[in-house]
């Protein structure tokens, strides 16, 4: 039993610093995807909270698009739809990074608006009125608050964002999903690599998960 | 009582017929108040009379539709051509003078007691941290509270939280207090303790202007109480002698509800 074990690692062996490194991919642009998802969740969540019309609209249009769209669709249109119509290519790497961003940010918006109305309309008076501009509100009263309270959304939506890695297989990025299909194509063995790839997922999503949980726990705003 | 201190006669606030509506609804209908330097003035009245708005006006939480804010011979400029003028400067200079406690205390709560203190000092006013530190301490030791410097706002109770409300908008060093029914929200047993942080500060010579529906404190401590009515002031005078002998009826009728309720 022993020596089975012992053989079946030795045969899987050279397949590991593959994983590892297609590991890395996959973080890399989970990393950046979410990091800026962030940026254009915000961007939008204020846009749609604007008073003026030409703010909200591309907002709710962004929005509904990215939520009525599947993210596949999202990801060709950007690597294979824009360089068709502007000429100008883009490598996978940059339009997948591209695409789960805005694939992620226009949950991300509505997880932020969540986080906002949250927020008690006196939060906003007090800093008003010791003098606060807008700006300084936002940096040191509401977001502060905000984040504490979408920790647990943004956590999910992080996570759907590191899965959606596995759909850049199909422009050509070598992460978990696409070093699987290579490496099972080459050894007629789908389900040992397909059971390695979504081993290595749910170690990643675990690992996020509890550090998000942790995060929550330190900065808890509970009563 | 009169109001103590050597510039009793300065004006530092004068209201000139400020008018607000929100649609239909006027709130404010014309209502002019000057508060001299060390002056507490108590606005009381039935609920919907204006008195929050009134209040909130002089800070420009609530932007007048006309009417003018003179503040310590200043006039503020709010409005530019008729339109709301936003301009961050005047209205963080207006704010940074004027100090305001709002009903439900408003601390912040991913903010210790004295961060909640420090935070404008430093951000708004640009004073050194030891320097606002410094100062808070000392605040927070003026309202009893210093022992609880480092806790979060959640861990107090609602009269310790207003307390620190009270230290919060001290620590600007403001010209002129704002208080909006800050005990409203406060258990009865809770609303002594902020009421004699209050008097105290009134007796130092702070200039305060105070909504409240507490009777004895706008009797016995603010130098003159203003009755609104129907976005008016119906009457003012000095405290002792308009709570005990109102001259109109809707004043009357205010007071014999409140005082038969207390």
């Amino acid at each position: 039993m022993i020596d089975a074990i012992i053989h079946y690692f030795i045969w899987f062996s050279p397949y590991l610093s593959g994983f590892f490194w297609a590991s890395l991919i996959a973080l890399e642009v989970s990393f950046l995807a979410i990091v800026i998802s962030w940026f254009i969740g915000l961007a939008a969540t204020i846009a749609k909270g604007a008073k003026s019309r030409w703010l909200r609209w591309p907002a709710d249009f962004y929005i509904w698009f990215i939520r009525g769209t599947p993210s596949l669709i999202q990801i060709f249109i950007i690597y294979f739809g824009i360089p068709h119509v502007t000429g100008i290519p883009l490598s996978p790497f940059v339009a997948g990074v591209t695409a789960l961003a805005l694939s992620s940010g226009a949950y991300v918006a509505e997880v932020f608006r969540s986080g906002f109305s949250a927020i008690p309309k006196g939060q906003t008076e007090s800093a008003l009125a010791v003098g606060m501009s807008q700006v300084l509100m936002m940096r040191r009263i509401i977001l502060p608050q905000v984040v504490r309270i979408v920790v647990p959304a943004m956590t999910n939506e992080a996570i759907n964002t590191l899965k959606n890695t596995s759909l850049l297989s199909t422009i050509t990025i070598i992460e978990v999903t696409m070093f699987a299909q290579l490496s099972l194509a080459a050894t007629f063995r789908p389900f040992d690599f397909l059971i390695a790839a979504a081993i290595i997922y749910l170690i990643m999503n675990t690992i996020l998960s509890q550090f998000a949980a942790w995060y929550e726990r330190r900065y808890s705003l509970d009563l | 009582m009169q109001p103590s201190g050597t510039d009793t006669q300065r004006t530092l606030l004068q209201l000139g017929s400020l008018r607000k509506s929100f649609g239909e609804n006027v709130v404010l209908d014309g209502v002019s108040l000057s508060v001299s330097a060390g002056e507490v003035v108590s606005l009381i009245g039935p609920s919907g009379s204006g008195k929050s708005t009134l209040l909130r006006s002089v800070n420009l939480l609530e932007v007048p539709d006309s009417g003018t804010i003179i503040l310590d011979g200043q006039e503020v400029q709010y409005r530019n051509e008729g339109s709301v003028w936003r301009n961050a400067r005047i209205l963080s200079d207006l704010r940074t003078s004027v100090g305001m406690v709002f009903q439900n205390f408003n601390l912040w709560p991913h903010k210790t007691v004295i961060e909640n203190v420090v935070e404008a000092p430093i951000h708004v006013r640009g004073i050194a941290l030891k320097e606002a530190h410094d100062k808070a301490s000392e605040l927070l030791e003026m309202i009893g509270l210093l022992d609880k410097r480092d806790e979060f706002p959640r861990r107090l109770s609602g009269g310790q939280q207003q307390r620190v409300a009270i230290a919060r908008a001290l620590a600007m060093d403001p010209k002129l207090m704002l208080f909006d029914e800050v005990t409203s929200a406060l258990d009865p047993e809770l609303v002594g303790e902020v009421l004699d942080i209050m008097t105290s500060l009134a007796r130092n010579g702070m200039t305060m202007i105070v909504v409240t529906h507490e009777m004895g404190f706008a009797r016995h401590v603010s130098h003159r109480t203003a009755f609104l009515f129907k976005g008016r002031i119906e009457e003012c005078g000095e405290s002792e002698q308009m709570l005990a002998n109102p001259q109109s009826p809707h004043t009357r009728q205010f007071l014999n509800r409140v005082l038969h309720h207390q």
